[in-house]
């Protein structure tokens, strides 16, 4: 079964199909780029109050203001994917260096990622992130954003950071490395020029799995109506809330707790959108995988 | 002593953990609110560390820790002590259930994707497990939440709710269905990595069956790995669990912290506070204490299961 590698075909077919839902979304048929809001059907005598069902007109159902949730979670695809992709890129960008300066296994680079490492995973990640977003002084920060999607990203960081110390210590033990030692050069640069191309494959295909694990945690977030993007807005004289400044599927799940038992498209249908994609990425992730153990020897 | 040794560090780690904790729960949660001009009243918020609230926190919280060794009280003046006694208990009967499940349903779910590699079955096998394990637990809730109340709401045994003494069965196999499958898939992994090893071909050389071989050496040696995954595995059981409760409205132990954090989406000009810190802090302490407890349970099972074999 695993002979054509299934997982990589299966992985780059979806992916695929998210890309071109991102892309082509506002274009597609039947997709309202302006996000209308129905509040009211009026059919002769027959009126309805969203939240409307699914039916023909609104495939997915609608939320609670009437929006047509096809259209939202369609043009939610690309904030989610912007969110996930640069978080994830900023844990590697801070975990990839802190691994390699780490591989040998002693000096400050070393107990600052096992320090770091231990502490998060003593907890599960959701738990460090809800205490970690909720912290005041991000809740009136104007980079609020920024700071969201590095915390977000430092939470795992420390455990990225030690995979690649393993592999990195496992790559020095390696005859060929001393050879390398003896052309003097410094050791960024042995890391860069010669440990980094032997890890990349492996990189590659935790950075796609990592991809997973923040949707999987942003998610979750959403479903505690803890978001990344958002601002304060004033509504009334001395009253104020917090606004999603997008659409990312997580916003979308903060609905779903009181609207399972009468309304559970609002909750299924982007909770489904997240279940798909990081199907997706971890196809993509194993398969790239079995192709790199396949092709390296 | 080395086993002493590895406790104590982790004893240590998760002191630093709970410290650290307590450190951001602390951090005060009052902010100005700027009106600049006469005619409307426009607000501007901005939020400035106050340090000396911040020290004052921290120190009447440990003072009241150390010297009268109770955890504070909530925002109705009962103490922590007596909330924790009312919420935890139900999501430890959860916790400790979910475990039971899932570790007898994953390591025989593990068996089966071992044996069926390389058969047509490894579609049920590898492959499905694979899929559970893309699954985001809050999607899986919300399904089974939507057919239960939809399809099936006549199991009685089944229902929602959290003051029945039956009350821990739905949410404790929901807890149980992502650890079951992780740890079907590290036992399938710890097999196939025994296949190679000589002693394995050894027996099955003299004759013996494969399924002799499987359960007589090879689990054995695989309870190593099962155990190292203990706490682990007890990580996600407390992640699903703060879900689980949330969704599901079932007033345990999580389902109070995430109401004592109280985080607000919105608010207005002198309304109060219904942050509670002490309830916070006194329901991670449990949680972090079941934590550390399992850590122990794994290392002190390894230690003592060497292998042989």
């Amino acid at each position: 079964m695993m002979r054509k590698n299934f997982f990589l075909r299966a992985g780059i077919g979806m992916f695929a199909f998210l890309m071109i839902i991102m892309i082509l979304g506002p274009f597609l048929p039947h997709i309202d780029p302006e996000l209308h809001k129905h509040l009211v059907w009026i059919k002769g005598d027959d009126i309805k109050v969203p939240p409307y069902p699914p039916s023909i007109k609104y495939p997915f159902g609608s939320t609670e203001d009437g929006t047509d949730l096809l259209s939202l979670i369609v043009l939610g695809t690309r904030d989610t994917f912007i969110f996930v992709f640069e978080i994830t890129i900023i844990r590697y960008l801070i975990a990839v260096p802190l691994g390699l300066a780490a591989s040998r296994k002693k000096g400050p680079f070393h107990w600052i990622l096992t320090g770091w490492n231990n502490v998060f995973s003593a907890l599960p990640p959701l738990f460090s992130a809800i205490l970690l977003l909720t912290a005041p002084f991000l809740l009136f920060n104007s980079h609020r954003l920024m700071w969201a999607m590095f915390l977000i990203a430092l939470v795992e960081a420390g455990r990225v950071g030690y995979i690649i110390q393993q592999q990195s210590y496992a790559v020095s033990q390696k005859h060929y490395i001393d050879a390398v030692k003896t052309l003097g050069l410094k050791p960024s640069k042995i890391y860069y020029q010669h440990y980094l191309p032997v890890l990349l494959p492996e990189i590659i295909v935790l950075f796609f799995i990592d991809l997973g694990r923040v949707l999987l945690l942003i998610g979750q977030l959403g479903i505690f109506s803890i978001f990344i993007s958002e601002k304060w807005v004033q509504t009334g004289f001395s009253n104020a809330k917090l606004v999603n400044l997008n659409h990312n599927w997580a916003t979308l799940l903060a609905s779903a707790r009181g609207n399972i038992l009468a309304h559970f498209w609002i909750g299924f249908f982007p909770a489904f959108a997240i279940a798909f994609s990081i199907f997706a990425f971890n196809l993509l992730g194993e398969g790239l995988r079995q192709f790199f153990s396949a092709h390296s020897r | 002593m080395k086993l002493a040794f590895r406790l104590l560090n982790t004893l240590i780690l998760y002191a630093v953990v709970f410290l650290l904790m307590v450190m951001i729960v602390w951090i005060p949660r009052y902010f100005h609110v700027i009106s600049d001009s006469s005619s409307h009243f426009v607000m501007d918020f901005q939020y400035h560390m106050d340090w000396h609230r911040y020290e004052n926190n921290l120190y009447w919280y440990f003072q009241n820790l150390i010297v009268n060794g109770n955890l504070g009280k909530n925002r109705l003046g009962t103490p922590v002590s007596h909330v924790i006694g009312e919420f935890i208990p139900r999501s430890l009967l959860v916790i400790f259930t979910a475990f039971l499940i899932s570790y007898p349903l994953g390591v025989l779910k593990g068996i089966f994707d071992y044996r069926a590699r390389f058969k047509k079955r490894a579609a049920m096998g590898e492959l499905f497990t694979f899929f559970m394990l893309s699954l985001p637990d809050f999607f899986v809730i919300i399904c089974v939440q939507w057919l239960l109340i939809e399809y099936i709401p006549w199991i009685k045994f089944l229902s929602f709710g959290y003051q029945h003494w039956y009350s821990f069965l739905l949410p404790s196999l929901l807890a149980a269905i992502y650890p079951a499958f992780y740890i079907a898939r590290i036992t399938s992994a710890s097999i196939a990595e025994q296949e190679k090893e000589d002693y394995v071909k050894t027996a099955l050389g003299k004759g013996f069956t494969k399924r002799y071989v499987l359960f007589k050496h090879i689990m054995v040696n695989s309870r190593r790995t099962l155990y190292n995954h203990l706490p682990a595995v007890m990580l996600y059981i407390l992640s699903n669990l703060l879900i689980i409760e949330y969704l599901m409205d079932f007033k345990g132990g999580a389902y109070r912290f995430l109401f004592a954090l109280h985080y607000s989406r919105a608010f207005k000009l002198g309304q109060q506070s219904v942050y509670e810190p002490e309830v916070v802090i006194g329901m991670a302490l449990v949680f972090i204490s079941i934590i550390l407890l399992v850590q122990w349970i794994s290392q002190i099972l390894s230690y003592f299961a060497e292998p042989k074999p």
